[in-house]
């Protein structure tokens, strides 16, 4: 690396700097501060998931932990308050961190806690992505777009795509607590490469109708039991452009919905039946996929 | 071992060059990047006047440059790198940017610098090959918050 801006060694001034460590933005970066991360939790006691790089568990037995790392963001549970506390303090012996509390505020979501469970919500985050088009005065409505009238057609095409390419992309995040537009987004995002100027006026109604829901959000509620429930749905060659079905599955785990994909599916089908199956399939698929986890996290399913 | 250290010349010598100063502000994360003719080039940090740190990040030089100087010896002490001769390969560069931590009210809390890699100097295949990026799975959180309500 060059020398620092500003503080050039005078009697050496055509020297560079030989990094040893990682800096940041360097792209080695990340892979290193994970590195570093990873193997002080590991050291510590805590067994990395097989199925998710983030997410790291410890137990001993009767007492279960898990942490989440995102970059510098750490969520932490567990189920003995005062050796969660202990952990923060052997944690932060090795990390310089700050202890925030309760969580509030992670990965630009909102979690509040209600007497049923936690609300999650990205009321900020919408208003950030009003604020970004110079819509938060606009005219909240009830109703989104019908999906299925987002389509090719012949129209001039959009004069700003990266724009287009940058509010789909802050949608698509928003997707996270907002199931309602997931399927409208999804449709969307199909024409990102070539927007035309009615792609963009429904995004602007995307937004008019996030504009009235901006508190709407996800409830987890406290469950009874722990079961796995997936239910799939399908449009047999929904899409008028290339006759392929739209299909999509929820998953529940106890009572609150985990994973979801609504959209087009990949390939086309010769009969309703056929679409049907292949919807199963994936979700099939992800219930597996979500039974690993759950065996990682150390959780039996009833 | 450690035989480098922040030089940096204490006179206003320099607040007459004509250079250009801009610094442009990060919306999403708050950060300023100074593009200071005085902090590119030279083997000195001559004093900006004061009026250009207020006015361009809202930091009063003397921070900017202790701040920089705490930094500094943070990385050099952390042992980040040595100083070596000009060798025949990509050589990436950094920058200084800065940003005022504030609280709730408005009130500052405290002043950062950080030294920034320019990663987009970097040359792949030379300098990297593949890249590694954690990305969260969408289940991951709402299975953890889930079963962390469930279980109190």
């Amino acid at each position: 690396m060059k020398q620092p801006p500003g503080f050039v060694d005078s009697t050496l001034p055509s020297h560079v700097c030989k990094l040893h460590k990682s800096l940041y933005v360097l792209k080695q970066a990340l892979r290193a501060w994970y590195t570093h991360m990873s193997d002080f939790l590991l050291s510590i006691g805590f067994l990395a998931s097989k199925v998710d790089t983030f997410l790291f568990i410890l137990s001993n037995g009767t007492n279960i932990f898990y942490l989440l790392v995102c970059v510098n963001d750490i969520l932490l549970t567990g189920s003995n308050s005062a050796m969660l506390y202990r952990l923060i303090q052997l944690l932060s012996f090795e990390l310089k961190l700050r202890d925030l509390g309760a969580v509030h505020y992670f990965l630009g979501i909102e979690v509040q806690s209600t007497g049923m469970g936690l609300m999650l919500h990205q009321h900020k985050y919408i208003l950030n992505i009003l604020t970004r088009v110079g819509m938060t005065s606009c005219k909240p409505v009830d109703t989104l777009v019908s999906p299925l009238k987002i389509t090719i057609l012949p129209d001039t095409s959009f004069s700003d795509p990266t724009r287009f390419r940058q509010i789909v992309g802050a949608l698509q995040y928003l997707t996270f607590t907002h199931l309602d537009i997931c399927f409208v987004v999804n449709r969307v995002c199909q024409f990102m490469h070539a927007p035309i100027d009615s792609h963009w006026a429904t995004i602007k109604h995307i937004l008019c109708y996030l504009n009235g829901t901006t508190s709407y959000g996800f409830h987890i509620t406290r469950g009874s039991s722990f079961a796995l429930h997936g239910f799939t749905n399908v449009d047999w060659a929904g899409s008028i452009d290339d006759r392929k079905s739209t299909g999509g599955y929820l998953v529940f785990f106890s009572q609150t919905p985990i994973s979801w994909k609504f959209g087009k599916q990949r390939m086309v089908a010769r009969s309703s039946t056929e679409a049907e199956y292949t919807a199963l399939a994936d979700d099939t698929a992800k219930v597996i996929w979500l039974q690993y986890f759950l065996i990682d996290l150390q959780v039996t399913l009833v | 071992m450690f035989t480098f250290f922040p030089c940096i010349a204490t006179s206003s010598q320099s607040t007459s060059h004509g250079s250009s100063t801009t610094a442009t502000k990060d919306s999403q994360s708050g950060w300023f990047r100074c593009h200071c003719h005085y902090l590119r080039s030279g083997t000195t940090l001559p004093l900006l006047n004061l009026y250009h740190s207020l006015l361009l990040t809202g930091m009063p030089f003397g921070m900017m440059l202790c701040m920089m100087r705490s930094r500094l010896s943070i990385l050099i002490t952390l042992g980040l790198w040595f100083l070596n001769f000009h060798p025949s390969m990509n050589v990436v560069s950094s920058r200084w940017v800065y940003r005022i931590k504030r609280r709730v009210d408005g009130s500052i809390e405290r002043y950062k610098a950080c030294l920034i890699a320019r990663g987009f100097t970097q040359q792949e295949d030379n300098d990297y090959s593949e890249t590694f990026r954690l990305v969260i799975k969408q289940f991951t959180i709402q299975l953890v918050f889930s079963i962390a309500v469930s279980r109190n």
